[in-house]
This record gives C-alpha cells, sequence and structure tokens, in this order.
C-alpha cells in the first residue's frame, strides 16, 4: 500500500500557500506569486499531478485563490490546468477559480481567458466570496 | 570627487520619484526593492486596483530587465556568481504613476526588443488580451525568455500610454536599453 501523498507549504511574501492532499483529491492555491524561482517551485507540484493523473483516480479539485501573481506564474498554472484538462474525460475535474475582489479585473479577466481553454474540467469562476 | 547628494536628493523630489535603485540586482535585494514600492504604494491615496496594477507593471518590468540586462557584474572568488545591473525608478506626477528602467542590453537582442515593443504598442487592449491568450497557449519560441514574452504583454496590457523606450549605443557589443511605462489612475 502506498502512502497518499501531501504536501503543504507555508505562505511567504513572494510564494503562495500550497495545499496537496492526495487522500482528499484536493490542490490548494493562495496567496502570491512573483520573483520566485517558479520552475523548480511548479516542478514538484507538477510531478506529483502527472502522476496522479496518469493513476486510476476519480475526481480532483484544485481550489485557486490567488490574490496576485506574474506572468511566469499565469503560464505555470496555465500548464497545470491543460494537464488536468486533457485528463479530465470521465473524471470529475473541479478548478475554482476564486476572486476574493469583485474588482480585481486583471484576476477576473485570467480566469476567464483560462476557463475559455478548458474543454473536459468543470472551471467555475468564484467572485467576490471569500470562500 | 564627491557627489552632491543634496543636488541629486532635490532633483529626484523635484521628479517625483519614489523608489530607486541603481547597482546589482541580486534576488534578495529585488524582492526587497518589490516590498519598498509596495509599502511606498500602500502609503499613497490609490485604490486596491490601481496599486496592484502598478506593482504588477513593476515586477514585469523588473523581471525584463533580469531576463536581458546584458552587464553582468561577478562576485564570490571560489564560484563565479553573475548578477544582472540596471537601473529602476518609480515615481509620479499627480494620479500617473511611472516605472523606468534601464540596462545594458547585447546589440544582437535589440531588433528582438524593439519588434516586440513596437507591435504591442500597436495593439488595443482587446488585441492585447488575444495576444496574450495566443502566447499563452502556444510552446516557448524563443529559449532565452522563459516567460513566453508574457511579461511584456503584461505590461503593454497594463499601460495607460504607449511603451516608452529608447537604445544608446555603448560599444560594439553593447546598448543601453531604457523603458518607460506609465500608469494613469484615471484609466485603470
Amino acid at each position: 500500500m502506498t502512502v497518499a501523498y501531501r504536501l503543504e507549504r507555508e505562505r511567504t511574501k513572494t510564494a503562495p500557500y500550497v495545499l496537496i492532499d492526495e487522500e482528499k483529491s484536493y490542490i490548494r492555491f493562495e496567496g502570491e506569486s512573483y520573483l520566485e524561482d517558479i520552475f523548480s517551485f511548479f516542478d514538484e507540484i507538477n510531478e506529483w499531478l502527472k502522476k496522479y493523473l496518469s493513476s486510476d483516480f476519480t475526481e480532483l479539485t484544485f481550489d485557486c485563490a490567488m490574490e496576485y501573481f506574474n506572468s511566469s506564474t499565469t503560464k505555470q498554472i496555465y500548464n497545470m490546468l491543460r494537464l488536468m484538462d486533457a485528463n479530465a474525460i470521465g473524471k470529475k475535474v473541479v478548478a475554482n477559480w476564486i476572486v476574493a475582489d469583485e474588482d480585481d479585473d486583471m484576476l477576473i479577466e485570467c480566469g476567464e481567458d483560462y476557463q475559455e481553454e478548458m474543454e473536459n474540467l468543470e472551471f467555475n469562476l468564484v467572485i467576490g466570496d471569500d470562500d | 570627487m564627491v557627489l552632491n547628494m543634496r543636488e541629486y536628493s532635490n532633483k529626484f523630489k523635484e521628479m517625483n520619484i519614489n523608489v530607486s535603485y541603481s547597482g546589482p540586482m541580486w534576488d534578495d535585494g529585488v524582492k526587497g526593492i518589490a516590498e519598498m514600492v509596495k509599502t511606498s504604494l500602500s502609503h499613497d491615496e490609490l485604490s486596491g486596483k490601481a496599486s496592484k496594477i502598478i506593482f504588477s507593471v513593476f515586477v514585469e518590468q523588473v523581471t525584463n530587465m533580469l531576463m536581458y540586462s546584458a552587464e553582468k557584474e561577478q562576485y564570490g572568488t571560489t564560484e563565479r556568481e553573475e548578477v544582472s545591473t540596471g537601473m529602476l525608478i518609480l515615481g509620479n506626477r499627480g494620479r500617473t504613476y511611472f516605472i523606468q528602467t534601464g540596462n545594458a542590453i547585447k546589440n544582437e537582442s535589440m531588433a528582438l526588443v524593439k519588434g516586440r515593443i513596437d507591435h504591442l504598442n500597436s495593439l488595443d487592449k482587446k488585441e492585447l488580451r488575444q495576444y496574450h491568450k495566443e502566447r499563452l497557449r502556444g510552446e516557448n519560441d524563443n529559449p532565452e525568455s522563459k516567460g513566453v514574452g508574457l511579461g511584456l504583454i503584461e505590461i503593454a496590457r497594463r499601460a495607460t500610454a504607449p511603451i516608452g523606450y529608447s537604445f544608446e549605443m555603448i560599444d560594439e557589443k553593447l546598448s543601453y536599453f531604457s523603458m518607460y511605462v506609465e500608469i494613469a489612475q484615471e484609466v485603470v
């Protein structure tokens, strides 16, 4: 029997809080992401994600409650979503794009643009809700 | 030579420059400057939205500078560590904020940078959003650029006037590249 993967990373000024809870089929991002070596940061997450998505999983929920992130993070989150989307057929894969401030056009537009690109997973824009 | 700091400081005050830095850009230092910019913006009368946009442009401009700066200083005795050098300022004229960066770039990168900025300046906001989406979807076509040029698009999307820039030849290898971005609060 393999132990369910779990990763929990504290939020810093420039890197988000990250939770990966395989037992609950759940990923959460929260906070800000900029001026970090984003590639090594996402490598570990993607490594697990790829493994998980190629297993016989049934569901996955991704809550993304970011407040601010830079352009390289935009690309990294996009890649994650694409990976989830490509493996979502016949599964329950849900991405919740949570934007606390309803005036935050930057985050809302970004969510809308991601949403348009998704074909298989359920992408929800959750605006003005602090969750 | 002793620099007349008062003159220097007055000049900056006159130009409403709130934050400035010139020198090597270590990761920790850049994060510190970012923190300072954030704090500086939080003391101004800005909406959350406007200060986020200004901060975002600042971050992308700095990242761009770190990526393209060809003037690297070497530190360390055993392991040679290369650090980009450059200059940046953040200021405001009333409710219009400006962020300016300066760094040396290789002459051969000049055409690429110029071409990219000119192209972005020719697009309206809607077209920029579309272009951003295309670049997000596309594969990285420039191995030198880790962000598939998304940073510059982000700057153009948030800027409220065309991106200003200039190149000044230093020698046969390098040119000095200045970039100027304006964000008018009324528009964002």
